[in-house]
């Protein structure tokens, strides 16, 4: 009953164009507008398959001892890691655990001498630096 | 002949994908390709679609739940796809557009077609002046005879949106070949 209902309105609906445009001109133009060269349907599918084929993304599956190797080397360069920042710790405890004693004395004498000039520097802009405090209390004294 | 049904559960289950895939393909290639064709006149263009939206199939064809008929969906994505190139060649300003003229007299596989008359000519430039959205509703109720409902699903809009786009469709058609 509903086809029949449908149908009867795609007559109807159909005729409407059909009094515009004959059905001979609306069959011919659509024999154009839809028309496929020769053979066109046999080879799409199998072109389409090829198409399909080349946009696959490639997958690869790891061999059981590809997963080995892979996680092998993820093993060594954690472990790597690990003891190279051990190590380099371990040589900051050393370097601060050096003391007056452990440096020879030529070494120390080799480092004043290199220094002596910026040493006297220090000490003569020391001893001579005004003393505000000095002063402050010369002045209150005299008030 | 098996069902659309039959097929994709076939290809969800992985059994011979391409086998099966091909024949979808088969069954539903002609109606697909024509539909494009007729929106944008050109082989190559239609042809370059249809592959797209045939590898979109391919592509979502184990998500599919069979909630609609598959014609549906195929045709959705055709609609789809060819609005899609449309869109891009008005952007591009292409020569090739879908206001040409067809070529009556030099289709390849109908050369033995009645030659281009006046009505063939306006009817199809009447059919061109007509927004994407008209044409594809007009082609599909006129020419594919398919009914609303299905027209309204695959447009993706109302039962009643879709019969007002094919009455608006026949109205500018007429005020067309009144003006021409």
């Amino acid at each position: 009953m509903e086809q029949k209902k449908i149908d009867t309105t795609l007559e109807d609906d159909q005729l409407m164009v059909e009094r515009l445009f004959s059905k001979e001109a609306l069959a011919n133009y659509d024999m154009s507008a839809s028309s496929v060269p020769a053979s066109y349907f046999e080879t799409f599918p199998e072109k389409l398959q090829n198409r399909i084929a080349n946009n696959k993304p490639k997958i690869f599956f790891l061999t059981p001892i590809g997963k080995m190797a892979i996680a092998a080397a993820f093993i060594l360069v954690v472990a790597s890691t690990f003891i190279f920042l051990n190590s380099s710790t371990d040589n900051n405890l050393e370097l601060s655990t050096i003391t007056i004693n452990d440096i020879s004395n030529d070494e120390i004498e080799a480092y004043v001498d290199a220094n002596e000039w910026m040493a006297e520097i220090d000490w003569q802009s020391e001893a001579f630096k005004p003393d505000t405090e000095a002063e402050q209390f010369y002045k209150d004294s005299i008030d | 002949m098996q069902s659309d049904q039959e097929l994709i559960l076939q290809f969800q289950k992985s059994i011979k994908r391409e086998e099966t895939f091909t024949q979808l393909v088969k069954k539903h290639q002609a109606k697909v390709y024509h539909q494009i064709k007729r929106m944008v006149n050109d082989h190559e263009d239609a042809d370059d679609i249809a592959q797209m939206v045939w590898i979109k199939i391919w592509n979502k064809l184990d998500g599919f739940k069979m909630e609609s008929e598959f014609s549906t969906w195929l045709f959705r994505i055709a609609y789809n796809e060819t609005l899609n190139f449309i869109a891009k060649q008005k952007r591009q300003g292409s020569n090739t557009s879908s206001t040409d003229i067809l070529d009556y007299e030099n289709t390849p596989s109908h050369t033995d077609a009645p030659k281009s008359s006046e009505i063939q000519i306006k009817l199809d430039q009447g059919i061109k002046q007509l927004p994407e959205k008209q044409q594809f509703v007009f082609m599909l109720r006129y020419f594919e005879e398919l009914n609303y409902e299905k027209i309204a699903s695959i447009t993706g809009t109302t039962v009643g949106g879709a019969k007002a786009n094919y009455h608006q469709a026949i109205k500018k058609l007429e005020e067309f070949l009144k003006k021409n």
